[in-house]
């Protein structure tokens, strides 16, 4: 496992017309071993393009992203990806799925294979389904086949992008419970975007606040309870409010910096 | 709209439509099996409605040979007879044979260059589209006598025929699929740092797969006629050549019922090649 630190990460994009698009605008933060860090913020303010820059899906406009001390692009990261949609192959059974995951970066048979396959499939409760395509499953089922996938390779970092958000609450809430499962007999380290204050308070340790595009990191809220959580809890209920205002205070104070915030009634 | 259909080349008109194949690119939707198999309902109405189909067939023509003379138009029977005379001397069988040959064989190497000319249409569009559109605005008979003068009339001068006409049917399609191909599929194999073989067989592969039917499908049928055209032409063995003795000695019973034999076995090779292949590389489609 290992530390990764955003140090003054910039990234801009060009807008329709030409001009620059600055969406993230010197982000620093550090994702701490071992850790379940949430990526909080309104849509748009670049959660997805921070997770990735880490992912080296695209590269920073500026800034440096280090891992264990030393830049990202000297040390490559074993990461694992969870995307919005599970993105399985159609073509391939839901084992197939898993095992190209692993063979991917040698294209051959790889040690241990059969236990590391059985061993997420068990961890996610997936056994009964190995020989499904993905089209024979439900989408819950496909999302823990996407989470399975990213977990086989043994990461060092779990980068995962509102894996849930495209399920019903109570399918969503039922995996979260299990990712919190998984979480704790496999403390990997995680970073977790969504924009659901609820979905924030129940999983993180700490939950990092992004401000609307220009990006910056508005707050910090360490969550200091135990697991598993329960919905509906006064404890959970005082952290999702804390966020809630911290979220209200931002959004309140950058509403006069950006002259594209719609002007309601 | 361009995006949801199949160029299939060598003229506009011959385009898959996605119902024909169902496929609707980029994403693989769960689609029901209907649009697929093309049929429409149980097996017993497709039956009553082939049934429909034949009996116009018959029926307009029976009114033609009725209104003219035998050497004109010949009844049924008539046609049917001359099909079983030429069976029983054994030269349909030889023919076809040959025929079949010559148009697998030349299907296969089109296949192969459609192929890679697809590829390099991705990596260099308007230089290679510019080598493609040449060979496709050039008409098959004359593609045919230019066979003939360079290669004479050998089986060559055949299989170049159906190459240069049948490739860019290919090329067009796979350029079509690679142009399609889903980016967050390649980004999962990036996430999982993938090499290139791996996303070529796991990723470009599988999501060609479509495409190459919808533009295998149109090649066979396009072989099937250019390969008649050019034994007419060259005077290689083949139902073509058949035909054309039929039509040189007027026989036109004869000729009707090569006619005939020629739609048996594009209905076979569609029946009985294609839609089992369909069925088989494509099951992850079905719902």
């Amino acid at each position: 496992m290992s530390t990764i630190a955003l140090q003054e990460v910039s990234r801009t994009f060009r807008r329709a017309d030409g001009g620059p698009l600055l969406v993230l605008d010197r982000v620093s933060f550090t994702v701490r071993e071992g850790e379940f860090l949430c990526l909080l913020g309104p849509s748009g303010s670049g959660k997805s393009i921070t997770l990735n820059l880490i992912a080296g899906l695209l590269p920073p406009s500026g800034g440096e992203i280090l891992l264990d001390g030393r830049p990202l692009r000297q040390t490559p990261l074993r990461y694992g990806y969870v995307f919005q949609q599970p993105r399985l192959f159609p073509w391939r059974t839901v084992e197939e799925n898993l095992r190209f995951a692993l063979r991917a970066e040698t294209g051959r048979w790889v040690q241990g294979e059969e236990d590391r396959i059985q061993a997420v499939r068990d961890l996610v409760n997936l056994a009964e389904y190995r020989h499904y395509s993905p089209h024979q499953i439900s989408g819950g089922m496909q999302h823990r086949v996407a989470v399975a996938r990213a977990y086989c390779r043994e990461p060092a970092l779990l980068l995962m992008d509102e894996p849930f958000s495209s399920l019903d609450e109570i399918t969503a809430r039922h995996l979260r419970a299990e990712l919190v499962q998984t979480w704790m007999k496999n403390r990997v380290t995680v970073l977790f975007v969504t924009h659901d204050i609820t979905e924030a308070a129940y999983l993180a340790d700490r939950v990092l606040l992004y401000t609307p595009k220009p990006t910056r990191v508005a707050r910090e809220i360490p969550v200091g309870l135990p697991r598993p959580r329960r919905y509906g809890s006064a404890e959970l209920f005082e952290v999702e409010r804390v966020i809630l205002e911290a979220f209200e205070e931002t959004r309140v104070q950058h509403r006069g910096e950006k002259e594209e915030w719609p002007s309601g009634p | 709209m361009s995006r949801d259909r199949l160029i299939a080349g060598p003229q506009d008109a011959m385009t898959v439509s996605p119902s024909q194949i169902g496929h609707l690119p980029p994403r693989w939707a769960r689609g029901s099996g209907r649009s697929r198999t093309g049929g429409s309902g149980a097996p017993l109405r497709r039956l009553a409605a082939l049934a429909v189909a034949g009996g116009v067939i018959v029926a307009v023509w029976s009114f033609l040979a009725h209104l003219s003379p035998p050497s004109l138009f010949p009844s049924l029977p008539m046609v049917l007879r001359a099909l079983r005379g030429t069976f029983l001397t054994g030269e349909v069988l030889s023919a076809t044979l040959s025929t079949v040959r010559t148009v697998a064989i030349g299907s296969l190497f089109a296949l192969f260059t459609g192929l890679l000319f697809g590829f390099l249409l991705r990596w260099r569009e308007s230089t290679f589209l510019a080598i493609v559109h040449f060979f496709q605005t050039i008409p098959p008979v004359i593609w045919s006598l230019f066979a003939v003068i360079w290669f004479g009339v050998t089986l060559v001068a055949a299989l170049f025929v159906i190459q240069v006409v049948c490739f860019p049917i290919i090329a067009m399609n796979t350029w079509e699929g690679l142009k399609n191909l889903d980016p967050e599929y390649l980004q999962v194999a990036r996430t999982v740092n993938a090499k290139r073989g791996m996303v070529l067989r796991h990723v470009v592969v599988p999501s060609l797969t479509p495409y190459l039917l919808g533009g295998v499908r149109i090649m066979v049928g396009f072989a099937w006629k250019i390969s008649v055209l050019a034994e007419l032409i060259t005077g290689l063995e083949g139902v073509g050549l058949s035909l054309y003795r039929a039509w040189q000695n007027v026989e036109t019973p004869e000729l009707l019922a090569w006619t005939l034999w020629l739609v048996c076995l594009m209905w076979a090779t569609e029946y009985g090649l294609i839609r089992p292949l369909d069925r088989a590389l494509m099951r992850w489609r079905r719902a």
